[in-house]
């Protein structure tokens, strides 16, 4: 078995170490681990320094943001404009609104996340690191005050860290909009042609590295490369959190060895309730998958890709009861995204909303063929024209419903009614928000 | 160790100050169109002929938002 | 001492006109028109009107280059006025507002609007370096210029009361309200309260330089009220107050303005006959001696040559007269007031 359970609003599970790496320890109900007990059971961490950006090519890691970049390479980006005044930036802002695993983390294994972020502070010359926060995750923050109370009390040899929140929002955890509220702007991204690893927050270099990847560099800080390589694949080794919820038995957030059929998890999380009807991979921005996959897909990020043109994203799998409707569960996601745009690009704000009305009317089974064709005109017009990836995830999403479920699609042109507008399919994304800073 | 090579230039729009005058498209249609809704699409190649290079740095000139930026585009070996 | 000083010449309200007054009056009303095209080609600028043939950056081009010859129209302004001796304004005059002679708060909006003009022109120029926020909150600022210069030319200009001024001044403020209208009434629905702010904003200060317009240099005495300095207007006296064909003895009083070059403008009035103004020039270049033009509800009676001292003797077609001055003259630099008096052996009509 190779998927361990800790999820937060789950009922008590029987925990499983083997395989556990994050998540080794004391479980869920003894809070957040001091830093004297991890220290104790995993050590010190050692000096990081330029010899781990080589630990880390060894060991494959690939951020666990959502966008599977190796680390080593994000890390060397930023290594080479570094000349001391570098930021490290712990972005655990979460704003995907189906994952929980990164405010479970850092609220469970505070102290491992810090290490990585202390560790990148070394290698890369950092004189600050900065913890992003989300806004409405208010117990996280307290169980990290503490823990930085903690590390400050144990004088331990680190840059100093301090908190930043953001609004709770779907794009305040893109990058260029983590450094631009960092830089005292609002959460919005910003257009540069320069990379933020060499201008970042203030102009100056800056890492901006998911909470998770951190943890994760805490540990082959310690163990190396080789001890990180010892589960999963090839092209992706490790463990990594992912979030079932949905049609699932046992909704949480499970660390999972990469390489694990999806049955595997599916089965961890205590199988379905209804039969699935398909699931969401990788959130808001993730690939559709047919039921008939559900199974057999691997957790391998090339493998996903050429395979399913899938990606693992920020790690979550939801799961579609049987009765729902993918094309409506996806209208639902889109219009989300499309209200969540930061509003500064014509192309996005524009054709967002564009593609969003044409879904609503084929969602509720009034529009036609020429909606259809309107909106995947308008899904190649809108890729790669805005400041960030927002539009393209959104679209990606959406062609990846409209081409696995392309029979209820037809049933919907034909002006079938469908009652997966009354099914429950997936938790229903939240409201508008409303602040950016 | 990182070594740039200069391939070229290549026109690119800053979407955020992008307001769609859409004077671009009528300076320099060669590599610039209009979306549906009045926005710049830009081709993403490297510019490679002179008078096309020239209508490009006069349409920067000329956008009311200093919205356009002519890239410098290296290749980066790790 | 008479001989230390060259007499210059200088007219009444509209008189003895150097080259370089007209010049610069000329200058400055064309600026204010090519001003006013340049911020209506900027407001349009801002909508997308585009017409069936023409494309549209035609208009951002024109804007450009319009504002260019602007700043070429402004610049020879600047000039003619520095190089016109009757008004003395000098060169820290042009820079720093308020501080001129002539007329010193409607001249110094002139200067307020060149110094905003500068500031758009510079950032313009570079505008890669300054970078889009910057370039764009300074064009904003231009926007001001306008008013100012338009409140300069109405305060500052000797043409303001002519009908055909007004007709140019009236065109340039209609061009611009019609197309601010035009502008603020399309746009967004998010953007309604700053356009209804800046329309309250528009109108307001139209009410006002209007009422200050109609209430000021749009009625008699305001050159006096400007601080033009000249001699102080008297109401003049309906008919002929030496009707008849003998000769008179008036006295007169005025103004002598002295220069750091150290060249006297006189400008007297007749203070019985008060539709009677003398000024006095020094000889121009061909010339060797000063010369006094008389005039009279400022039409030109003659401006002949006279002789040098502190009597000036001159002969006005068949008249012969005498001006003679009271009081000693000093070297300073500056304006002081003088009194004389005016002898004639016959009419001046």
């Amino acid at each position: 078995m190779t998927a361990t359970e800790i999820g937060l609003g789950a009922p008590p599970a029987a925990w499983l170490p083997v395989g556990a790496r994050l998540m080794s320890g004391p479980g869920r109900g003894a809070g957040h681990e001091r830093l004297d007990d991890h220290l104790q059971r995993l050590g010190t961490r050692p000096a990081g320094g330029a010899w781990l950006v080589d630990v880390l090519k060894e060991s494959g890691l690939r951020g666990r943001g959502g966008a599977w970049f190796p680390t080593w390479r994000k890390w060397a980006g930023v290594a080479r404009h570094s000349s001391g005044h570098s930021v490290v930036v712990i972005n655990a802002s979460e704003g995907e609104p189906l994952s929980s695993k990164d405010r479970t983390l850092v609220s469970l294994r505070p102290h491992l996340v810090l290490d990585g972020a202390a560790l990148a502070a070394d290698t890369l010359g950092a004189e600050q690191i900065v913890l992003y926060l989300s806004r409405g995750v208010d117990s996280a923050r307290r169980t990290l005050l503490r823990a930085l109370d903690e590390r400050r009390r144990a004088r331990l040899a680190e840059p100093p860290i301090r908190i930043v929140m953001t609004p709770h929002r779907y794009i305040a955890g893109e990058s260029s909009a983590v450094v631009n509220r960092l830089s005292g702007g609002r959460a919005k991204p910003k257009f540069s042609l320069q990379r933020s690893a060499e201008k970042g927050v203030k102009d100056r270099p800056t890492l901006v590295q998911n909470a998770e990847t951190l943890a994760h560099v805490g540990m082959i800080g310690r163990y190396g490369g080789d001890w990180f390589r010892n589960v999963g694949t090839a092209s992706s080794p490790g463990t990594t959190l992912m979030t079932l919820c949905g049609n699932v038995q046992r909704p949480g957030v499970y660390e999972v060895d990469l390489g694990t059929r999806l049955g595997s998890v599916l089965e961890a999380a205590g199988g379905t309730v209804r039969p699935a009807a398909g699931a969401l991979l990788g959130g808001y921005f993730g690939t559709w998958l047919a039921p008939t996959l559900l199974r057999d897909v691997t957790l391998d990020v090339d493998d996903l890709r050429t395979a399913h043109g899938a990606s693992l994203g920020c790690g979550v799998l939801a799961v579609l009861p049987h009765g729902s409707c993918g094309v409506v569960e996806a209208t639902r996601i889109f219009s989300y995204l499309a209200a969540e745009t930061a509003g500064q690009c014509g192309p996005c704000v524009n054709g967002l909303a564009a593609i969003s009305e044409a879904m609503e009317r084929i969602a509720a089974s009034v529009g036609g063929p020429a909606d259809l064709d309107r909106v995947w005109r308008w899904v190649d017009m809108v890729r790669g024209r805005g400041a960030c990836r927002h539009p393209d995830g959104a679209v990606g999403m959406l062609a990846s419903a409209l081409t696995v479920f392309r029979d209820h699609l037809e049933m919907h042109l034909a002006g079938q009614p469908c009652n997966g507008r009354e099914v429950a399919g997936l938790p229903q994304p939240p409201g508008p928000g409303q602040w950016w800073r | 160790m990182a070594v740039n090579d200069d391939i070229g230039r290549r026109l690119r729009v800053n979407p955020v100050l992008c307001k769609g005058y859409g004077y671009c498209a009528e300076i320099v249609p060669e590599i610039v169109s209009l979306d549906d809704w009045g926005f710049p699409a830009v081709n993403p190649g490297l510019i490679d002929d002179g008078k096309v290079l020239h209508l490009a740095e006069r349409a920067i000139a000329t956008c009311p938002r200093l919205a356009l930026v002519l890239e410098q585009v290296v290749s980066d070996h790790d | 001492m008479m001989t230390a000083y060259l007499l210059a010449a200088a007219a009444g309200a509209a008189n003895s006109p150097s080259w370089y007054w007209y010049a610069t009056r000329g200058l400055g009303t064309s600026t204010l028109i090519v001003l006013t095209g340049t911020v209506v080609l900027g407001i349009v600028t801002a909508r997308r009107w585009v017409g069936e043939t023409t494309p549209a950056f035609v208009a951002a081009d024109m804007h450009r280059n319009l504002s260019l010859l602007g700043v070429f129209l402004l610049a020879a302004h600047i000039v003619t006025t520095l190089l016109d001796p009757y008004a003395h304004i000098g060169v820290r005059d042009v820079a720093i507002p308020f501080g001129a002679a002539y007329r010193p708060i409607w001249l110094g909006l002139g200067v307020a609007a060149t110094w905003v003009l500068i500031g758009v022109a510079a950032s313009s120029a570079l505008r890669n370096r300054v970078g889009p926020r910057v370039w764009r909150l300074i064009h904003w600022a231009a926007y001001a210029s306008w008013p100012l210069a338009v409140i300069h030319g109405v305060g500052t200009g000797s043409d303001s009361q002519a009908p055909w001024m007004i007709a140019v001044v009236t065109s340039c403020v209609a061009a611009v309200l019609f197309s601010l209208g035009l502008r603020l009434g399309q746009g967004r629905l998010a953007t309604l309260p700053i356009r209804a702010a800046a329309a309250i904003v528009v109108v307001t200060f139209i009410v006002v330089a209007g009422g200050w317009a109609f209430n000021g240099p749009y009625k008699p005495g305001w050159s006096a009220k400007a601080g033009t300095p000249q001699v102080e207007a008297a109401t003049v006296k309906p008919g002929l107050v030496h009707p008849g064909p003998g000769g008179f003895s008036d006295p007169l009083a005025g103004v002598l303005l002295r220069d750091r070059a150290g060249h006297v403008q006189i400008s007297l009035r007749d203070m019985i006959d008060t539709g009677l103004t003398i000024a006095i020039r020094s000889p121009s270049l061909n010339e060797t001696l000063p010369v006094v033009t008389i005039a009279r509800d400022d039409r030109i009676i003659c401006a002949v040559p006279t002789t040098a001292g502190t009597t000036l003797y001159a002969v006005c077609g068949v008249t012969r007269l005498t001006i003679a001055f009271f009081g000693a003259f000093s070297n300073a630099e500056g304006e002081r007031q003088i009194t004389g008096r005016l002898v004639t052996s016959g009419p001046l009509n």
